[in-house]
């Protein structure tokens, strides 16, 4: 790779970090902010800032909130008796348009996979149990992805779960084995939710 | 000669960009294989399921400079029941990831692929002896890559090994005591364990599946053959590293 000035090895060095980004692409991005205007730079540079002071992660669900407790657990018009499990804060974005839960969410921020040793203590199970131990929850809906990984975890839970005399669902497998989620249009969503099946 | 057709098992996918994914294949006559799959996280893609870890498929390749492209993938058979359970998804996982470890991109061989396939069909019918199956897989793949341990006599003198004896990861088999002291690493190991450890090796995985182990034998045996398999590829592997946290009775 060619030498660039410290500040432009260090860019591209930190956007190489990003997922997805190979070193052609930070290359790319690097040259891109180059260009811009130094006002449109620095927005980027302060949206970064603020995202990191203002937003945490809800402590109740760890969905993304810039408050304590996010927007769904703090609306007490929602079913209290039901929480949605799901693998990312944006797959909730995917659930909402869908209209079909009114329930709680628990954001597990990651799955169990096997292959990249990465278990149950990696991803938020504990708090999940914590939960389910201090709520009176009549159904868990296990809305991981339709992978392995988004499997492995949801067969995981449902054993964990399911001796605690809690109702553990599996939102249908009408949704194309490999996709993600937040892909899936807000009809056949719908309808897995409405599907869901008892595990 | 760009395109190429080969059938291959997917050992494990990457995400790559906004909807893509990088998979992995380990096929039997190309080696390993990284391909591009074009927009496979999208729910409407064409390829879908087609390209989910143990699947075993028939696939086109375009080669490409870095990474090779599919352009089609056929389904032969998508050991679809691993899927149904958790210890066949945990223990097939740790099978692919030795796969992975141990096969060469571009390097044919095709008695791995078959060890592989014929281990993924017996776990993806079996209930029991998850852990067992996955020791004799690895004691399969260390024989055909060229590292069958030497079980029935002293590695160093040849002489039949007493009731006291050590596994010698280096040497590659058995150490009687006198021996022993040319390998400090060597284990300490049962003849009930290397007569299960030869058994295991014999035997196809299809019978296994049957076997009455003694659990404390069983631990003994999992544990020699991790270590085996750990000094043969030179790293650990993280699919082991957790095998604990995922079991539970
Ligand atoms: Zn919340
Ligand atoms: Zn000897």
């Amino acid at each position: 790779m060619a030498y660039y000035a410290g500040p432009v090895a260090m860019l591209i060095d930190e956007f190489a970090k990003l997922p997805g980004i190979g070193p052609k692409t930070a290359q790319r991005l690097t040259f891109h902010i180059l260009k811009s205007s130094p006002t449109e730079a620095r927005k980027l540079a302060r949206a970064i800032d603020e995202v990191k002071d203002k937003i945490s992660f809800c402590e109740e669900c760890f969905n993304v909130t810039d408050q304590v407790r996010c927007e769904f657990c703090r609306d007490a018009n929602r079913d209290q008796e039901a929480i949605c499990v799901i693998e990312e804060p944006r797959d909730i974005v995917a659930l909402e348009k869908t209209g079909e839960f009114r329930g709680l969410y628990h954001v597990l921020q990651g799955a169990i996979s096997p292959i990249d040793g990465i278990g149950p203590d990696d991803i938020r199970v504990r708090e999940l149990l914590k939960r389910l131990g201090e709520k009176e929850i009549k159904e868990v809906v296990i809305a991981t992805n339709p992978n392995i990984e988004g499997e492995a975890t949801a067969m995981y839970l449902a054993r964990l779960i399911k001796p605690l005399g809690i109702t553990v669902t599996r939102i249908a497998s009408g949704l194309p084995v490999g996709g993600d989620l937040e892909y899936a249009d807000e009809v056949t969503l719908g309808r897995a939710l409405e599907g869901r099946r008892e595990m | 000669m760009s395109l190429y057709k080969t059938r291959g098992i997917v050992l494990r996918t990457h995400k790559l960009g906004e909807a893509d994914r990088i998979v992995t294949i380990l096929t039997a006559n190309h080696g390993k294989v990284r391909a591009v799959a074009k927009g496979v996280r999208k729910t409407k893609s064409k390829f879908g399921s087609r390209l989910e870890p143990f699947t075993n498929v028939d696939l086109v390749l375009y080669k490409g400079r870095n990474l090779d492209i599919v352009t089609q993938a056929e389904i032969i058979d998508s050991l679809s029941e691993i899927r149904d359970n958790f210890d066949r998804i945990t223990y097939g996982s740790a099978m692919l990831d030795l796969a992975n470890k141990v096969s060469v991109e571009g390097e044919r061989d095709v008695s791995l692929y078959n060890l592989l396939l014929r281990a993924l069909d017996v776990i993806s019918k079996t209930r029991k002896n998850f852990r067992l199956l996955l020791i004799a897989f690895d004691i399969k793949l260390m024989a055909i890559s060229g590292y069958m341990p030497k079980l029935e006599r002293c590695v160093i003198c040849e002489k039949k090994t007493g009731a006291k004896m050590r596994f010698s990861f280096e040497w590659g088999g058995v150490m009687c005591e006198e021996c022993s002291i040319a390998d400090r690493n060597s284990a300490a190991v049962s003849s009930a364990t290397i007569e299960t450890f030869t058994r295991l090796m014999r035997l196809p995985l299809s019978d296994i599946v049957a076997l009455d182990v003694i659990a404390r034998l069983e631990d003994d045996l999992y544990l020699i053959v991790r270590d085996y398999v750990n000094y043969y590829i030179e790293s650990k592997l993280k699919s082991r590293d957790y095998l604990g946290q995922f079991t539970y009775n």
